[in-house]
């Protein structure tokens, strides 16, 4: 296993003695940055900065990245999810992964990563990083977690890529040898598509507790795997008793709601957990119908694709700052969360996730939630 | 007023012209990537290390040849960082990069004006009602007459010493700038309004202050003065520059000023015509670009002031293209005379417009309140 430089673990501990010295009105956490990348490319005061230490193929046009974080991060919980930046052609994006591995497994964080066409993180990733590459992490978040005390019976289905989370559960479920007896489905396109198959077949073969089951949707399923999308006779046959089990779902959002509609159908006492993680495809819509979401303001309104941002955020009783409202003067930047938006200017449409834009300039084209 | 250079243009044309610059403007943002960011890491680069270097041989200022060298590094880091790193990112130039140490709302300069007030003052005011009489305060900083139009008071008449002290603590006349403290004075804002605004003033500088006048002098021990004094003229050296380089931007000889109504109907292709006749270039070698923080370009940077200033030579060369194909005057020149353009209307418009010597002291008298009767509509004359 690579190690950090000498320089960088002497130099580690004498740039966090520096900040300590240095009074914080007169830290400038940039400058202090500069200098410290200096004595290595990890030291930061505040930055979760990750050494790609390892990158392993998992499945179809998918990657796992072993990431090995900075002293700046501080653990994750199976399950969570990070935000990955990765700077292309000199600008940051930035996207959302669940880690699948442990916690446990000795400071890392393994993000598996599937190519989406015309993905430009995901491309990227497969593409143009490399050991040794440096990306940036965000804190881990999220609230899908394992119930705490872990329940006797645990039911996991796995949509897809969805599988990263509950993966990451079961890692850790399996290394700390809690003995719940777990129903895992694994559902994918084509067999080739079944992210950790290999993996899951050994852990399924040393651990009796565990009970898995592949499906495939897209090709004809062999003998003793499921047959198409999730259906309740394939629950039938995987888990007799759900009623008992606590439920854990993760995928894509048909997925979720096939799960969902059918723990109502039959009145099961507790609503499974679940979350979709559908790939971030947003693209203007035709329909006049959109919603404005002002996170911060807890306020949605009805959305107009013809009107500045602004002055609907004004509309809606907001005060955003502001200043030329022709676009020069980026008194009014704001942090779009999530929507695509187009720049009356240049006409061009932006979908990216967590990007700044000038609302004074910026007309919604689907709908757009805002940190304001 | 001034006589233009540019010939009036049509409705029609002033929309063609406006649209050509559009055009200009989305085919260069379209084209922004790794080269920027890979120019403006450099400049962040020779501001950390020349910074770095300027103090370290400021320690050894015990040394006289040490003293000079490290003095005139940390003054040409303080340029560097004012100009092209700090003003250009704070106008959002590189916010496209989305990365925060080079983001304009981040992003704060060593500077005793913070990014807050220079934002709304310069960012907002200044590039959106350039040269607009009583609205771009930056005309004059309040207490400077620099063109006709302008109403004399006998106070101008100090304005060449006043000149020489605005350019000695530029940065601090850029402090209290967004205070708007000659609109205080006037009575037209409040004095608790003033107080209201001036904490943040405040803080940032006394952030300053303790910076460069005691905690970098300190721990220089007993090299103490030589650090406190090398830190002092370093910054001295920074105003002087950026008062002169930012002068020459909009005070040149064949500048133009408007009135206020311009702004009831106007377009945006006539706000790109205002811009362009509000504004002067300077002639120079890159390295002069550079240390100007490309307001060497003032008319590209004020056409396009979010477009990444590394962008503005080439820029240049199609807005010069441009202006000429409508007919306007591209003001540009050496450093030397637009200096001494600047320079001209500083001592010229210390006085009165009207020209005799004589009629200029009776107005003086009577401004003064010496003499009465004089009649004030001598002073448009």
């Amino acid at each position: 296993m690579p190690h950090p430089s000498p320089l960088a673990s002497f130099a580690a501990p004498l740039t966090r003695l520096l900040a300590a010295a240095v009074p914080r009105p007169f830290l400038d956490e940039h400058v202090f940055d500069f200098y410290a990348s200096q004595l290595g490319p990890q030291l930061s005061l505040n930055r979760i900065l990750a050494r790609v230490e390892a990158i392993r193929p998992e499945a179809r046009d998918v990657l796992s990245f072993v990431l090995r974080p900075n002293p700046n991060w501080r653990g994750f919980r199976a399950g969570q999810h990070v935000q990955l930046t990765v700077e292309i052609d000199g600008v940051r994006h930035t996207r959302v992964y669940s880690p699948s591995n442990a916690p446990a497994a000795g400071g890392t964080v393994t993000l598996t990563v599937k190519r989406h066409p015309g993905g430009r993180v995901s491309g990227f990733l497969h593409e143009r990083v490399a050991v040794g590459d440096i990306v940036e992490l965000s804190p881990a978040f999220g609230d899908f977690v394992l119930p705490d005390p872990v329940p006797a019976k645990l039911l996991m289905i796995a949509g897809g890529s969805g599988i990263t989370p509950l993966m990451a559960m079961l890692r850790d479920l399996l290394a700390r040898r809690i003995d719940t007896d777990i129903v895992f489905a694994h559902y994918a396109h084509t067999h080739r598509d079944l992210i950790f198959a290999d993996e899951l077949v050994r852990l399924g073969e040393r651990h009796p507790n565990l009970h898995l089951h592949f499906g495939v949707t897209a090709v004809s399923a062999l003998p003793g795997e499921l047959s198409g999308r999730f259906s309740g006779e394939h629950l039938d046959r995987i888990a007799p008793d759900p009623a008992e089990r606590r439920t854990l779902v993760c995928g894509p959002r048909g997925l979720l709601d096939m799960v969902n509609a059918l723990w109502q159908d039959r009145g099961y006492p507790e609503p499974p957990c679940g979350e979709a993680f559908t790939p971030a495809v947003v693209t203007a819509t035709d329909t006049p119908e959109i919603v404005l979401r002002f996170a911060r303001s807890f306020t949605d309104v009805r959305g107009d694709t013809g009107v500045p941002l602004l002055v609907q955020a004004e509309t809606a009783g907001l005060r955003p700052r502001s200043g030329c409202r022709m676009g020069i003067c980026h008194s009014c930047t704001c942090r779009k969360q999530s929507g695509a938006v187009k720049n009356l200017l240049s006409g061009a449409i932006t979908a990216e996730p967590d990007e700044d834009i000038r609302l004074c300039i910026s007309v919604p084209v689907s709908d757009v939630t805002l940190d304001l | 007023m001034t006589p233009s250079l540019s010939r009036p243009l049509s409705r029609e044309e002033v929309a063609a012209f406006g649209a050509e610059l559009d055009e200009l403007r989305n085919r260069i943002l379209a084209a922004l990537g790794e080269d920027d960011a890979r120019y403006v890491r450099h400049v962040r680069d020779a501001v950390r290390w020349s910074e770095l270097g300027g103090r370290a041989l400021l320690f050894a200022g015990i040394l006289p040849p040490a003293w000079v060298l490290g003095t005139l590094l940390l003054g040409l880091s303080k340029i560097l960082e004012n100009m092209e790193l700090g003003h250009n990112v704070m106008h959002g130039q590189y916010d496209w990069m989305q990365d925060p140490e080079f983001h304009s709302q981040t992003y704060d300069w060593d500077n005793a004006c913070s990014a807050a007030a220079w934002r709304h003052s310069h960012n907002y005011q200044h590039h959106t009602f350039t040269n607009i009489l009583g609205r771009d305060r930056d005309l004059g900083y309040g207490f400077l007459r620099l063109f006709p139009e302008q109403p004399w008071h006998p106070v101008h008449l100090l304005q060449p010493p006043l000149s020489l002290l605005l350019a000695l603590g530029f940065e601090w006349g850029v402090a209290l700038h967004d205070l708007e403290l000659e609109r205080g004075l006037r009575g037209e804002k409040s004095l608790g309004q003033i107080l209201k605004e001036l904490p943040p003033v405040l803080r940032k500088a006394r952030r300053q202050l303790l910076k460069d006048y005691a905690i970098f002098p300190l721990l220089a021990g007993p090299f103490f003065l030589p650090v406190l004094g090398g830190n002092f003229v370093a910054n001295v050296i920074r105003n002087v520059w950026a008062f002169a380089i930012i002068f020459c931007g909009h005070f040149t000889e064949h500048v133009e000023t408007f009135p206020e109504s311009v702004l009831e109907t106007e377009t945006r292709g006539a706000w790109y015509v205002r811009q362009l006749k509000g504004s002067s270039n300077l002639n120079g070698g890159p390295l002069f670009h550079v240390l100007s923080g490309n307001l060497s370009y003032q008319i590209e940077h004020h056409l396009f002031p979010n477009v990444p200033a590394n962008r503005y030579a080439e820029i240049a060369v199609e807005v010069k293209r441009i202006a000429g194909e409508y007919g306007q005057h591209y003001n540009t020149g050496s450093f030397a005379r637009q200096l001494g353009g600047v320079m001209k209307r500083i001592l010229r418009y210390a006085l009165p417009n009207a020209a005799p010597a004589r009629r200029a002291v009776s107005v003086i008298a009577e401004k003064l309140g010496l003499v009465h009767g004089v009649r004030s509509s001598s002073l448009a004359a």
